[in-house]
């Protein structure tokens, strides 16, 4: 399932996969596979990417309800 | 100078790497097993063999007991959690019969003359799998800098790696080449140009090798992106 309040919360914040990768400690390819929801991240990284995001856990990464 | 906020341990890469390594395990361990048969059937004293000993001791024991402990030897149900540890420990110990192989290879190049022809089957045992390690590791892009800032720290790194390969090429000669020379008492122009080649061409050869690998890894990364943006832009259209 796609991550698009991730991708979005990103965009927000002005920063580039490359930057956010960066500030996580990943390899930008882990950012784009999380947004295109191709890789399920551990709760530790959820947590790293709210940090940098000033998001919580809630706002990136719980379902929304159709 | 850009510079990094946090050092690059990506756990993607590293579970990919760590299911990739437990396989290697199994791999390197029957190559090993493979090269102690070959020895047996051409019977070796057992100081030449006693390597590949210590490398199945040291490998599969480690990996037994891990396993044992830990509860993870044999697995009930597929529990990721339980199959990551698996992994893990199975990657370790592939990295344990790896360096054995590798320091090992290097003492039996100094010290054991005699024999010295069975040194290609060592190096056979550790280089093969780590060059799978390497083309695969290109191709899922586990190899690659991690974006443009890494790879300016990355590639002086690289360079600062120079003057320890000096030394050690340095200290191969040395250790290698020395008492032959002296002995005949003549050092020819043939042998300086030897020196310097692998004084200079082993740093230099080195370098640009692991340049090369990397900036392979990286391309295959950023062309993986590209992909997933194009599939991004696709399903938006739809």
């Amino acid at each position: 399932m796609k991550n698009k309040r991730m991708k979005i919360a990103r965009i927000e914040c002005d920063l580039t996969q490359e930057q956010l990768a960066e500030k996580v400690g990943v390899a930008r390819q882990t950012i784009g596979l999380i947004e295109a929801g191709n890789y399920n991240p551990s709760i530790s990284l959820c947590i790293d990417i709210c940090k940098a995001l000033n998001k919580s856990l809630d706002e990136l990464f719980w379902p929304q309800e159709e | 100078m850009l510079q990094l906020e946090k050092p690059m341990v990506d756990e993607r890469i590293q579970k990919e790497t760590n299911r990739f390594f437990a396989k290697l395990f199994f791999f390197q361990t029957l190559f090993v097993i493979g090269g102690m048969v070959m020895q047996i059937v051409n019977p070796v004293p057992l100081r030449v063999f006693c390597l590949q000993i210590i490398c199945l001791v040291v490998g599969i024991g480690f990996a037994l007991i891990q396993l044992i402990t830990k509860g993870v030897f044999w697995l009930k149900a597929k529990d990721d959690a339980l199959i990551s540890i698996r992994e893990e420990i199975l990657a370790v110990a592939y990295s344990l019969e790896f360096i054995i192989l590798l320091l090992g290879d290097c003492v039996f190049i100094f010290f054991e003359k005699e024999y010295s022809s069975w040194n290609v089957l060592y190096c056979f045992e550790w280089m093969i799998p780590a060059w799978i390690y390497v083309v695969i590791g290109i191709k899922h892009s586990w190899i690659q800098w991690g974006g443009k800032a890494r790879q300016i720290n990355g590639k002086k790194l690289l360079k600062k790696l120079w003057i320890p390969a000096m030394v050690a090429a340095v200290f191969m000669i040395i250790l290698l080449e020395l008492p032959d020379w002296l002995e005949d008492k003549v050092f020819s122009g043939n042998e300086i140009f030897a020196v310097s080649v692998i004084v200079i061409g082993i740093p230099m050869g080195s370098y640009f090798l692991m340049k090369k690998i990397v900036d392979a890894g990286e391309k295959r990364a950023n062309k993986m992106l590209e992909e997933l943006e194009k599939q991004e832009e696709m399903t938006l259209e739809e």
